[in-house]
């Protein structure tokens, strides 16, 4: 079991906002949602949508202007133990040993053991095992985002938050580490909010697709991703029809 | 044993080729090259007899040093005030580094006090270190102290720079990672920023020991009755003047040496697997 608890991670009332070229931009307007255990909640919307943001100030990384995060009714705060991060790039520290950059995801937690051997269990568990000794700059980008992978796994984490994660793989690795995301949701009942602006990978991945509308910075609509394949194929086109009257299709695909 | 994700294996390590020995082999061949250069056109220097009077003229040649090079060697001569300039320089770089990477790391930390210092340290840095010759003197007397002192004035600033200049460049997403698995201010400042900034430092270190170097010798100069820097100016006393071109030979090979060594050592930090 890779999950230390089960829980439910609440966004309340959350306002953010930023101030670019001495004009103030609200990016999130009042977002409330929840994501729950052994689920994937993507959230697709166009660059600059506020995703990013959103996520963030999931993990706690950024505070919210108002509103509140709340994992399990108590305040998140940033490197919560509950939580595992992957950013946009592996973010892996050239420095450091495969296995050691795996290590440094526990690496300030009281609770769990840091030692080789956790971090060589926890690359087993992404077939990166035989690479443990080897320095990250000889990694593919695949490789790498497995390391990421691991890196947040070793944390046990109730909730998984992946912001664009897969977004410079090409589209096999792409696919293998969706699965992957897909079983810790299935198999470990890890709870996953997905960040994307694939559609497909929505669709493929998600048991909810949350449209964040970009300016308005609220959920547009919110849909439950069907099991069937032609279900599925005609969400996409209301999906897309949903982002049309919202004036963005052009980067969804 | 946890089962693992459904994710398949492609690992193709690269592998070392042959253009890559070569480019080891010239990369190591070129700088004794450039050596023996420079030891060419000294002798094809002071082989020319506009150069100046043939009985002075012979003093300076690389025929007429590298006996006498020999000789102080085999007498322990240059091994005795060598090793007295060698450890004034390191005792001075050590002093540097531990302000320079300090105070480079307290700026590059806060905004506002980098803000607030900076334009100082601009001032006091633009002074050539030589200038405070005579305030070191009156405040430490003559001795090791002041010349230690005078070295690490100048060797400080490429450290603080370098220092400071790494943390500018220092990837703030990592950051941002680092906070996300729990790191603290401090345990980012030990984990990520000095760990990442490291061969800035060490660029910075190399910067300040070939200053050191060039300002050991005038420093040394200051009263001192020991060092290569007293040995040059006890030549030139005695127009000793092969003896002369001997310290410099020792000077620029010690000079030489030193910057191999923080090179070496470079290799051996963390940051030479980037």
């Amino acid at each position: 079991m890779v999950t230390n608890g089960v829980g439910l991670l609440e966004a309340r009332q959350v306002w953010k906002s930023y101030v670019h070229r001495r004009r103030r931009l609200h990016v999130l307007r009042g977002i409330d949602f929840a994501i729950r255990t052994a689920e994937v909640a993507c959230v697709i919307g166009p660059s600059g949508a506020g995703k990013s943001t959103l996520l963030r100030v999931m993990a706690g990384l950024e505070r919210p202007d108002a509103g509140e995060v709340l994992l399990d009714g108590v305040p998140v705060v940033a490197g919560s133990p509950r939580l595992g991060v992957m950013f946009q790039s592996p973010l892996l520290l050239p420095w450091l040993r495969v296995w050691e950059n795996v290590m440094f995801g526990a690496r300030f937690l009281p609770s769990v053991e840091t030692s080789r051997e956790q971090a060589l269990v926890v690359l087993e568990r992404v077939r990166l095992h035989d690479l443990a000794d080897q320095p990250v700059t000889q990694l593919s980008g695949g490789q790498a985002q497995r390391v990421a992978l691991a890196r947040a796994l070793i944390r046990r984490p109730t909730f998984l938050l992946l912001d664009e994660p897969f977004n410079n793989l090409d589209m096999p690795t792409r696919r293998e580490l969706g699965a992957a995301v897909r079983e810790l949701a299935l198999n470990d009942g890890v709870g996953v909010l997905l960040v994307t602006h694939d559609i497909d990978e929505a669709l493929a991945l998600g048991d909810r697709i949350l449209v964040l509308a970009p300016e308005v910075g609220t959920f547009a609509r919110e849909f439950a991703v069907p099991a069937s394949a032609p279900a599925r194929a005609r969400l996409r086109d209301e999906i897309l029809a949903t982002l049309e009257a919202l004036g963005t299709t052009a980067i969804l695909t | 044993m946890q089962p693992e994700l459904s994710i398949p294996t492609s690992y193709a390590l690269p592998q070392r080729s042959a253009t890559r020995r070569v480019s080891r082999w010239a990369h190591g061949s070129v700088p004794l090259a450039s050596v023996v250069v420079l030891l060419g056109a000294w002798w094809a220097v002071t082989a020319q007899p506009w150069f100046g009077p043939r009985a002075v003229l012979s003093s300076f040649t690389p025929q007429a040093t590298f006996p006498v090079f020999v000789q102080l060697l085999s007498q322990g001569v240059l091994i005795e005030q060598g090793w007295i300039s060698i450890r004034r320089v390191l005792l001075a770089l050590a002093l540097a580094s531990i302000v320079g990477v300090t105070l480079g790391l307290a700026l590059g930390s806060s905004r506002l006090a980098e803000r607030t210092v900076a334009p100082a340290l601009h001032v006091v840095r633009t002074v050539s270190p030589l200038s405070w010759m005579p305030l070191v003197i009156m405040l430490l007397g003559i001795g090791d102290l002041a010349v230690i002192f005078l070295i690490a004035i100048a060797a400080v600033w490429p450290v603080l720079f370098s220092t400071l200049g790494g943390l500018h460049q220092l990837d703030r997403e990592w950051v941002m990672m680092a906070r996300s698995v729990g790191a603290k201010r401090h345990q980012i400042l030990f984990h990520v920023a000095i760990p990442a900034v490291l061969p800035q430092i060490v660029n910075g270190m190399r910067v300040a020991v070939g200053l050191a170097w060039v300002v050991l010798v005038p420093a040394e100069m200051l009263g001192v009755t020991s060092g290569l820097g007293y040995w040059l100016l006890n030549t030139r006393d005695r127009l000793a003047y092969s003896e002369l071109m001997a310290v410099i030979l020792a000077i620029g090979l010690i000079g030489l040496a030193l910057d191999t060594a923080i090179r070496a050592l470079a290799l051996l930090l963390p940051g030479a697997r980037r």
